[in-house]
C-alpha cells in the first residue's frame, strides 16, 4: 500500500496554477495466480488562466477552482512465466468525464532475460462544451463560458462531446548482462472527437473565436531507455531517448538522464534530468499571427501543447525503504517505504514570437513551475 | 528546431533505440549473475505513484505522450 500527496506550483505572475495531487494505492496477490490493483487520486486545482489567446494575457485572465477525481482497479492472473492483466477505471471533474478499460500481458522469455509487455486501453470520454450546434459557422463558434451547468441534458447552454481514445503499448526488456538492462517499445494512439479546451477562443482579426481543433489525432512514441549498474559505488546510471510523432504534424524528442546512489543502504538518493523539444502543430500561430493574419486553415488554438517548445525538468529524490528481517514490523509489514522528491520545471517557447507564444506569462521567473512530493507506505 | 539539429536528435534516438537489438548477440545471463539487477534502483519506473504523477504533469505541458516506459524488469526473475 502507498500514500503519496504531491503539490505542483506555476508561480506565473498572472496566469498561476497550483494543484494538490493526492494518489493512493493497493496491491496484493491473494494467491500464486490471482492479484489486485486498487488506486485513486485526486488533483485539488485552482489558478487563472487567459480567457483569449492573442490578446493581453493581464485582461483575459480568469480564476477558477476544480476537483478531479479518479479511479481505478485492477485484476492480475498469473502464472509461472506470464501475467493476465484486466482492468477499468472511471474518473470526473466538473466539465469531464473519463471511463477507461484496459487489458494487457507479460511474458518472461529466453530464461527470464527477456520480459514482453503489450498493453491495450480504450478511453470513453466526454467533454462539456457550449451549445454550438453542428450546423454553426466555425466563426461563430462560443465558447463555454461556466461548467455549471454541465452534463444537464435539459440545459440549453451546454452540450456534451464524445472523446475515444485508444492506446496500443509494446515494450520488450532484456537483461544485457549482469549490470545492464535495456528497454525500448512503443505507443500508438489515436484520438477521435471533441479536442479542444472549450473555454480557450483565440482572436482571429478582431472576432474571438473558440479554439477549433481536427476530430482525429494518431500519435506514435517510440522509446529506448539503459539502466547501468555502478557495482563498486552501489549506484545506477539511466538514460532514455524517446522520438514522439503525430499527425497534427509535431515532431518531438525526449532525452532523461537519471543517476541513483546509495548514501547508507537502505537511504538512497536520485538525481534526474529530463530535456524535451518538439515543433509546433501544423494549424499553430502565435498570439499576434492569428490576430493580424488569421488561422491556417479552417483550425486554431492557444494550446501550448501545440506550439514549438523547450522544456527541462531538473529534480533529486530521497527514498528509504526499512525490510523486516528475522521478525515481520507489527506481525504483518515486511517494509516500509518513505520517500520525497523536489522537481524544478523549464519551459523555453521556441515559436517566432515568444512574447506572444501560451507560455510566455509562465517564463518570467527564477523557475517555471516546482514539484514538491511526499510518499509512505508498506509492504505486507 | 532547425533541420540540422532535427536530423542530430533523429540519428541519436535511432541509435539508442537500436541498441537494445544488438544485446541478442550476448550470451544469456545466468540467474546467479542477477544480483545487481534485482536491486531497487534497477528496476525502471520502480515508485508507480511517481511515474503516475510526473506523466500526468508533462503530458499537461508537451504535445508528446506515451513511450514513457514499463515497470519493472530489473532482474528478470519475477
Amino acid at each position: 500500500m502507498r500514500a503519496a500527496v504531491t503539490y505542483f506550483q506555476e508561480p506565473a505572475p498572472n496566469t498561476a496554477l497550483y494543484v494538490v495531487h493526492p494518489q493512493l494505492s493497493y496491491s496484493q496477490d491473494y494467491t500464486d495466480h490471482f492479484g489486485l490493483d486498487v488506486g485513486y487520486d485526486m488533483d485539488v486545482v485552482s489558478g487563472a488562466t487567459p480567457q483569449i489567446f492573442g490578446v493581453d494575457v493581464v485582461s483575459s485572465a480568469t480564476e477558477f477552482n476544480d476537483v478531479r477525481y479518479n479511479g481505478g482497479l485492477g485484476l492480475r492472473f498469473m502464472t509461472e512465466y506470464a501475467t493476465l492483466r484486466v482492468g477499468g477505471g472511471y474518473g470526473g471533474e466538473s466539465d469531464y468525464r473519463s471511463g477507461t478499460v484496459s487489458t494487457g500481458v507479460t511474458a518472461d522469455l529466453f530464461d527470464r532475460n527477456t520480459q514482453l509487455a503489450v498493453d491495450y486501453t480504450h478511453n470513453f470520454d466526454r467533454v462539456c462544451d457550449a451549445s454550438n450546434s453542428a450546423s454553426e459557422q466555425l466563426l461563430e463558434l462560443r465558447a463555454l463560458d461556466s461548467s455549471d451547468p454541465c452534463f444537464d441534458n435539459d440545459s440549453p447552454l451546454t452540450a456534451t462531446r464524445k472523446l475515444a481514445i485508444d492506446s496500443v503499448q509494446l515494450s520488450v526488456t532484456q537483461v544485457a548482462t549482469p549490470w545492464l538492462l535495456l528497454q525500448f517499445g512503443a505507443t500508438g494512439q489515436s484520438v477521435r472527437g471533441f479536442q479542444a479546451n472549450p473555454y480557450r477562443q483565440v482572436l482571429l482579426g478582431e472576432r474571438a473565436v473558440q479554439e477549433h481543433l481536427p476530430r482525429v489525432r494518431n500519435r506514435l512514441a517510440v522509446y529506448g531507455q539503459a539502466k547501468f549498474a555502478l557495482r563498486p559505488i552501489k549506484g545506477a546510471i539511466e538514460l532514455g531517448v524517446r522520438g514522439y510523432f503525430d499527425s497534427w504534424a509535431i515532431e518531438g524528442v525526449t532525452t532523461e538522464l537519471a543517476y541513483d546512489q546509495y548514501i547508507a543502504r537502505p537511504l538512497s538518493i536520485r538525481f534526474r534530468a529530463r530535456w524535451h523539444v518538439q515543433d509546433s502543430a501544423l494549424f499553430y500561430r502565435d498570439g499576434n499571427d492569428y490576430a493580424s493574419s488569421g488561422p491556417v486553415g479552417s483550425y486554431w488554438t492557444g494550446d501550448r501543447e501545440l506550439s514549438a517548445l523547450f522544456n527541462s525538468v531538473y529534480g533529486a529524490k530521497v527514498s528509504w525503504t526499512a525490510r523486516a528481517k528475522d521478525k515481520q514490523f507489527l506481525r504483518f509489514i515486511d517494509a516500509f517505504v518513505v520517500s520525497g522528491k523536489v522537481d524544478l520545471l523549464f519551459y523555453r517557447s521556441l515559436t517566432d514570437n515568444p512574447e506572444f507564444s501560451p507560455n510566455y506569462d509562465r517564463t518570467k521567473g527564477l523557475f517555471d513551475g516546482f514539484v514538491a512530493q511526499l510518499q509512505a507506505g508498506f509492504d505486507f | 528546431m532547425d533541420s540540422h539539429s532535427r536530423s542530430d536528435a533523429k540519428l541519436l534516438a535511432a541509435m539508442l533505440l537500436l541498441a537494445p537489438l544488438a544485446s541478442g548477440c550476448a550470451r544469456a545471463v545466468l540467474p546467479s549473475e542477477k544480483a545487481y539487477l534485482a536491486d531497487p534502483i534497477m528496476q525502471f519506473d520502480s515508485d508507480a505513484l511517481e511515474a503516475s504523477s510526473d506523466a500526468h504533469v508533462m503530458q499537461n505541458r508537451e504535445g508528446a505522450a506515451g513511450g514513457t516506459g514499463t515497470a519493472g524488469g530489473g532482474c528478470g526473475c519475477n
